[in-house]
């Protein structure tokens, strides 16, 4: 019997190799677009390594003119509004979180170079963010007056420089000739927000005694259910204290719901254009492999008038389409897996790619299973008298 | 062997109810050789899809074998269609993608028989149509006539004892057609297999042993 159906799927190659090539167009696109909305769920759902509850940033346009004197007035206005009974802690921040903006640099290590962003805080800023250190410890006043600058990193920089050994106390080469000395190592702190790749990243110390250190914007931690309208409160008390300066507050909240929004925007048409192209696949598969058992329904009607029962008939069909099926995915899996061997895609992890596959492979499946079985099932309906005329 | 008892069988499309067959009953006796007549569109063919348990009476009852087989279900029904009947189509039906040998075979298929033994029937049923020499070819590379003895030596391959030929000379001309009614009235003396043959041609009409005229969607005598 299969040797008997392999025969009939062969002579019918040339009808068969354009299904084949129909469920390989339609696997590829299938697995681009799994491989696609996976690899965004996991940047998406990996940590974000700290909290942004009850947290206000308020940005300032610094004189960039009189550094002295820009710091000077940040200094006093921090102090100033740490005084009120709404406000818990009060941090200086050189680039906020959740905004495409941030200080970027390459490190070249034995390891090879590295694309590491980052950002300066005033001290005890990562406890009131909530971040995670897994090595080390924090930043703090010890750190003053070091000949070597003292530096957080980040989990993936450390695996990045130091493989599994430890990096605490270790330095590595900075811009120049500079050197940095590891004192902590913290989870993750993804600036740029959810839809940010995950990446290497490094924290320095902004020291709020020192009067040449600069920063641009203070993020204050509030009371919590601290209202909106407390707002108002603090710009009178922030224009007292620096009359010529204008003071924008925002809450992390609302920076982060921006960031959703605008990453949203940015991959709705990939997203909408890829659904699309997706159905469009989709349907025409769906009628290539329905109109391949439809014309076939006098052959049917045939096989049943010879003695084969409706059931055998309709095995017949389903396995023809599941050997069928099974070798486009093969050649599809020879096609896509060029591109996690080439690694032109970097989160295009091989777990992920697999993954894919293995999604692809049941949706591609199912769909030639019911795409043979269905209409198989109503040729076997009609009595074989009637599949004999059908045409 | 076959009993056909006050059949009906009318088909609706949309608006118009065609009768095709009108209270028939049919006796045919194991080992006879039969041929139905009547003109165009009298319902010949579905009486023999009747015969054939291709197709499903609205009433009446059909017995093979003094079994009562209208209701069976088509589990039941295709042993029945395998090993009891074979069939010769007015258009031939043979499958264009298998070779004349798999085409011959196709019955078999639905048999507990090895390969080997299916390969060796087929060959053995072409041998009886003088048909050995075009095994590998493919239908359509086939006269018509040619084609229609294939269709004759796959309705034998599993050597059934009822031969039902649907016009089995109706595209043919003169010669062959006497070549095809030799072939049957061999079959009918030598394997005493019970034909059932439905024909437009007075002439291989009167060969067979009796003839049923149908006229109308009713037997007429
Ligand atoms: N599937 C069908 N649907 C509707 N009407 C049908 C169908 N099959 C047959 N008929 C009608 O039933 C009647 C008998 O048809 P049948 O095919 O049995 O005639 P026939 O005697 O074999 O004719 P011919 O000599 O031309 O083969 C005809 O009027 C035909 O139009
Ligand atoms: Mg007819």
């Amino acid at each position: 019997m299969f040797a008997h159906i392999f025969k009939m799927m062969w002579q019918r190659k040339r009808a068969n190799s354009l299904i084949i090539i129909e469920i390989v167009i339609a696997f590829i696109v299938l697995l681009a677009v799994v491989a696609f909305i996976r690899v965004s769920y996991q940047t998406y759902s990996a940590p974000l390594g700290f909290e942004f509850d009850n947290t206000w940033s308020i940005e300032f346009e610094p004189d960039i003119k009189d550094r002295e004197k820009t710091g000077l007035t940040a200094r006093q206005t921090l102090q100033v509004i740490s005084q009120l009974p709404e406000i818990e802690d009060a941090h200086t921040m050189y680039f906020p979180p959740f905004i495409e903006a941030s200080s970027s640099t390459t490190i070249d290590t034995e390891n090879g170079e590295f694309f590491v962003l980052s950002t300066a805080v005033s001290d005890g800023a990562q406890q009131a963010m909530g971040m995670k250190l897994l090595a080390g410890r924090w930043l703090n006043e010890s750190d003053n007056g070091q000949t070597i600058r003292s530096v957080l990193i980040n989990k993936l920089l450390k695996d990045n420089i130091f493989g599994d050994g430890n990096a605490v106390n270790q330095l590595f080469d900075y811009e120049g000739d500079e050197k940095l000395r590891v004192v902590g190592v913290f989870e993750d702190f993804r600036q740029m927000g959810e839809f940010s790749s995950v990446g290497n990243y490094m924290m320095f110390r902004t020291d709020l005694d020192n009067p040449k250190s600069y920063y641009r914007s203070i993020h204050i931690w509030v009371k919590p259910g601290t209202p909106r309208a407390f707002e108002e409160k603090l710009q009178k008390l922030l224009h007292q204290s620096a009359p010529n300066w204008q003071f924008e507050v925002t809450t992390w909240q609302q920076l982060r719901d921006e960031h959703i929004r605008s990453g949203m925007v940015v991959r709705i048409i990939p997203i909408v254009i890829s659904l699309f192209l997706m159905l469009m696949v989709a349907f025409g598969l769906l009628g290539v492999l329905w109109q391949n058992v439809t014309r076939r329904t006098q052959e049917l009607g045939l096989r049943r008038a010879m003695g084969a029962t409706a059931a055998m008939v309709q095995m017949q069909i389903v396995f023809e389409l599941l050997v069928i099926s099974l070798m486009a995915i093969t050649i599809g899996f020879l096609i896509a897996i060029q591109l996690p061997i080439s690694g032109v895609i970097e989160q295009l992890t091989w777990s992920i790619f697999f993954q894919s596959v293995a999604i692809s492979t049941v949706i591609i499946m199912l769909l030639s299973v019911a795409c043979a079985y269905y209409p198989s099932l109503i040729a076997t309906r009609y009595l074989p008298a009637d599949a004999l005329h059908y045409e | 062997m076959i009993r056909i008892e006050r059949v009906k069988k009318s088909y609706r499309t949309d608006t118009i109810q065609t009768t095709a067959l009108n209270d028939v009953s049919v006796h045919i006796k194991s080992g006879e050789f039969v041929s139905i007549m009547g003109p165009s569109g009298c319902g010949k063919s579905t009486l023999m899809n009747m015969i054939g348990l291709l197709d499903k009476p609205c009433e009446g009852k059909i017995y093979i074998d003094a079994q009562r087989i209208e209701s069976y279900n088509d589990k039941s029904i295709a042993p029945i269609r395998n090993e009891k009947i074979g069939f010769i189509f007015q258009s031939f039906h043979l499958i264009n993608d298998l070779s004349v040998l798999d085409n011959v075979e196709l019955p078999l298929l639905y048999r507990k028989i090895s390969a080997k033994e299916r390969r060796r029937l087929a060959l053995e049923a072409l041998d009886k149509v003088s048909l050995n020499a075009r095994a590998k070819h493919f239908p359509n590379q086939l006269s018509g006539g040619q084609q229609q003895r294939v269709a004759i030596a796959r309705a034998i391959v599993g050597n059934p004892k009822i031969l039902l030929a649907d016009e089995p000379t109706g595209n043919l001309d003169s010669a062959m057609g006497n070549e095809i009614m030799t072939i049957l009235d061999d079959l009918n003396k030598k394997e005493k297999t019970t034909i059932v043959m439905v024909t437009h041609d007075d002439e291989k009409a009167q060969l067979t042993e009796r003839i049923i005229r149908l006229f109308d969607g009713q037997l007429v005598n």
